[in-house]
């Protein structure tokens, strides 16, 4: 697959962002690419956990493949805010679809033990936290957009308050507060 | 719950969070004075506080690769070196095989990548590539060809031959197979082993999944890798402990007790198969777990000709011989054990 233009993926990210559905479809093989880019990048090495920290301009698949020159639509934070729920929406989709080839099991092994596929708990988890936040959203929407810019667009604090136009503190605390509101959600009024 | 009382829930909650754990609960008598329920909703949201500390603190881009990273099937549609590959095609011990294009051949292959942990593993890695190299000699019409190893970017792969057929295993789930057939395939199987045996080469995992019944001919393959045998954790003589449970079955007595292995231990296991295809049963079943196979392996299976009265006494003799429970009291080499299938075979 040809790589792209930037001109291309920030005239999609417009397109959707004015309404248009299929505009989806031309910007999820991009993310998917990258998805499996950063897979790979993964698989090379032990503890990936400690050598790849994520830490700021997180949603790079965006950031590194648009031509900053070429935005002049509306202003940069605008865009963040747009790629998180394009993000949010296209990592839903994946996850979703993941989880159901697993279960269907469309691969058959043509000569080799078949070994059963863990239940992939990162994929499991990041629906239900799509779906928690959904119910967040309808009590505290500003609460629930810090997390839809911190964990699906994969912005920083100082970023995610650039767009909302809070302070840092302020983006501080509601992350904080969203986190053990979604884990209560997800696990009950009890602690496991 | 209306935005005002979240927002109020939100601020309490940050307020009590900044104060030290003993200083809480007077703050919160304080500030939730008769109103039990806004309490509630902070003590108990509090409790998550602990684990909320490194909860999501990867985004989900992150964790949605990092599973891919950790899950089958992410080099689908990548090249490797010159193999482009097509499709995950199943998991072989702890390597994942996929269907690809030898796109400078222009022919299909199947490409087995390493994963991740042992790549890292520098003697794991020098022990598969010793193996590997081994392995490549061979040149046999009934052993799968191993074409390529190759390295692309941390990962490791093999590139072998890619069968097109049935393997022995599926075959099996439909009973036993003819006696010709039986005959014919252990002929090839048996010629390949020792074809193998001379270059000094010990399959050490034989069993139906790794032969494939193919138009008129059969083929074995997984020779000799021990990366590809055990999965999980380090492959040594003496800790086969990790053996799948599909190889448990067809595993010799002396792998289940970690003793030492030879060309005996191919042998044990050519017996296993061969009384599995005359029979349509496993000579060891019901063996999932190391255990249980040890115990199995103190009875005789039931005997040949009891469950099929017309195989003939020699072919009988002959499986019972690779059975023995002792390697000094089996075939002591496969070419022996070979001019008497031929010499079945031609009497039939």
């Amino acid at each position: 697959m040809a790589d792209a233009l930037p001109q291309d993926i920030t005239r999609l990210l417009r397109l959707w962002n004015a309404g248009n559905a299929e505009a989806l479809e031309g910007l999820t093989p991009l993310v998917y690419r990258e998805l499996h880019r950063q897979a790979v990048r993964y698989m090379g090495r032990e503890r990936p956990d400690h050598t790849l920290q994520a830490t700021g301009l997180v949603n790079e698949v965006f950031v590194r493949l648009i031509d900053w020159h070429k935005v002049q639509w509306q202003n940069r934070s605008h865009f963040f805010g747009v790629s998180a729920q394009v993000m949010r929406r296209i990592l839903v989709d994946y996850a979703r679809s993941r989880l159901y080839a697993k279960r269907g099991g469309n691969a058959r092994a043509v000569s080799l033990d078949e070994v059963p596929l863990p239940l992939d708990n990162n994929l499991t988890d990041l629906l239900a936290v799509d779906m928690a936040l959904s119910r967040l959203a309808a009590q505290d929407p500003r609460t629930a957009q810090v997390v839809e810019l911190r964990y699906f667009g994969g912005l920083s604090v100082e970023e995610t308050a650039e767009v909302l136009k809070v302070s840092a503190i302020t983006v501080i605390r509601s992350w904080n507060f969203a986190k053990v509101w979604l884990l209560r959600e997800l696990y009950g009024e009890q602690k496991p | 719950m209306t935005q005002d009382r979240m927002q109020q829930i939100e601020a309490l909650y940050n307020e009590a969070l900044a104060l030290p754990d003993g200083e809480r609960k007077e703050f919160l008598d304080r500030a939730c004075s008769g109103d039990g329920e806004l309490r509630h909703e902070i003590e108990s949201l509090l409790e998550y506080q602990e684990q909320a500390e490194t909860y999501m603190d990867r985004p989900a881009f992150h964790q949605v690769a990092q599973s891919l990273a950790d899950g089958t099937g992410v080099l689908i549609d990548r090249m490797l070196g010159r193999y482009q590959l097509l499709s995950l095609v199943g998991r072989g011990g702890s390597a994942e095989v996929y269907c690809a294009v030898d796109t400078r051949l222009n022919r299909l292959v199947a490409v087995k990548v390493l994963p991740a942990f042992i790549s890292a593993d520098r003697e794991r890695l020098d022990r598969f590539e010793h193996e590997a190299r081994a392995v490549a000699v061979l040149n046999h019409p009934h052993i799968c060809t191993l074409h390529d190893i190759g390295t692309e970017g941390d990962m490791h792969y093999l590139v072998f031959e890619y069968l097109v057929g049935e393997p022995l295993s599926d075959r099996l789930t439909r009973g036993a197979l003819p006696l010709d057939e039986v005959v014919d395939h252990a002929v090839h199987i048996a010629g390949a082993l020792a074809y193998a045996h001379d270059q000094g080469i010990i399959h050490l995992d034989l069993k139906p999944s790794n032969v494939m019944l193919m138009r008129n001919t059969v083929k074995l393959f997984d020779f000799g890798i021990s990366e590809l045998r055990y999965p999980g954790i380090p492959a040594s003589p003496a800790s086969p402990l990790t053996a799948a449970a599909g190889t448990l079955g067809y595993m010799s007595p002396e792998q289940l007790e970690g003793q030492e292995t030879d060309f005996r231990t191919d042998i044990f296991a050519f017996g296993v198969v061969m009384y599995e295809m005359i029979t349509g049963q496993s000579a060891f079943p019901a063996r999932d777990s190391v255990e249980a196979a040890v115990l199995n392996l103190k009875q005789c299976p039931v005997s040949i000709s009891k469950l099929q009265p017309d195989v003939p006494p020699a072919l009988d003799l002959l499986v019972s011989r690779c059975l023995a429970r002792n390697a000094t009291e089996r075939w002591q080499n496969i070419a022996e054990l070979l001019s008497q299938l031929q010499a079945i075979a031609r009497g039939r």
